[in-house]
């Protein structure tokens, strides 16, 4: 970061190379819309370039620095959407599943998926970072600024209402199955 | 460790007993070892396995290329690269360093001797004073002409 405050475009090309992935994949896991994901990793990116004079070396690791601000940019996204949502006819979530009916693997996919993006917003950044991107709950409670026993809450009610959900689909799954034969 | 703690620290914790606080990794892996135990464990890799294959991360090898085109291209259009805030506390430092040591010298200077900074004045601007007389003479003698 000490290079990045004095404008090295090489040291900025190795923090891009280490976790320009991870913030992509993550802000692709909250979103679930690749053209979101990308414009929130960008910016992100394009805030520390501004904004890393006034990182604390010290006070807070880089990597929790880039995914609190990846975090907020996630949270704007959502606002912006939950607004086109009030504001049209469309929800987006119907848009997004109600593909043509594929595959038992595809439509369990697709059951996830909606199952996740149903999840409350916090609920879903502590499960994703957590269960997915690997973090431990101390770091992850850092970038949602929370205390590691909230994190731990959100996680583990996450986890409870997706059981619940994929349950209540494998149930439907095999009714319909049952019903084929 | 009783089955519902255990339960509920799956919730917490995840699959991975690894990843789970040291201090109670050696009770979980006793319930682990029961059939409910597994069972929870297997339950809760399922899930993880679930979300692992429904959510990829989308691989885009040209978004580096696109942020790094997007930096401002010249020193000026970000903060200037040269005035880093400790080259600035430098500068600073190096500006003010000479006022503090006049002003300690000024004070710390015997002003009480007499003549002084006549005898400075005069030393300094002598040859100045004696142009200048030299000129007013030469200036009176050609007026007396």
């Amino acid at each position: 970061m000490r290079r990045i405050r004095l404008r090295d475009r090489a040291a900025f090309g190795l923090l891009l190379d280490r976790h320009l992935a991870g913030v992509q994949a993550y802000a692709f896991r909250m979103t679930d819309n690749r053209a979101d994901a990308e414009d929130i990793a960008q910016e992100t990116f394009l805030r520390v370039w501004d904004r890393a004079r006034t990182f604390k070396a010290g006070r807070v690791r880089v990597s929790t620095w880039l995914y609190r601000i990846a975090h907020n940019l996630c949270v704007d996204a959502f606002r912006r959407r939950r607004e086109v949502v009030e504001d049209g006819p469309e929800t987006l979530a119907d848009e997004r599943y109600s593909g043509l009916p594929g595959s038992i693997a595809e439509e369990r996919r697709a059951a996830v998926r909606a199952a996740v993006a149903e999840l409350p917003e916090r609920q879903r950044a502590a499960l994703v970072l957590c269960q997915l991107q690997g973090w431990s709950n101390r770091d992850a409670a850092v970038v949602l600024e929370v205390s590691v026993d909230a994190l731990e809450s959100l996680v583990a009610r996450a986890r409870r209402t997706l059981k619940k959900r994929l349950l209540a689909f494998r149930e439907e799954a095999g009714q319909a199955q049952g019903r084929a034969t | 460790m009783t089955i519902d703690e255990f339960v509920r620290y799956v919730d917490v914790h995840g699959a991975d007993l690894e990843r789970w606080p040291a201090e109670l990794r050696a009770a979980a892996y006793a319930v682990a070892a029961t059939a409910v135990g597994r069972s929870e464990l297997e339950a809760a890799r399922a899930l993880g396995d679930l979300l692992e294959e429904s959510l990829p991360a989308p691989p885009e090898p040209g978004l580096k290329r696109r942020i790094l085109g997007r930096l401002p291209t010249s020193a000026s259009a970000g903060s200037p690269g040269w005035l880093t805030p400790a080259r600035w506390r430098r500068l600073a430092a190096t500006a003010v360093a000479p006022l503090a040591l006049g002003f300690v010298l000024g004070f710390a200077w015997p002003h009480e001797e007499d003549g002084f900074e006549d005898a400075v004045s005069e030393l300094a601007f002598s040859s100045v004073f004696e142009e200048e007389l030299a000129a007013e003479g030469d200036a009176e003698e050609r007026d007396a002409e």
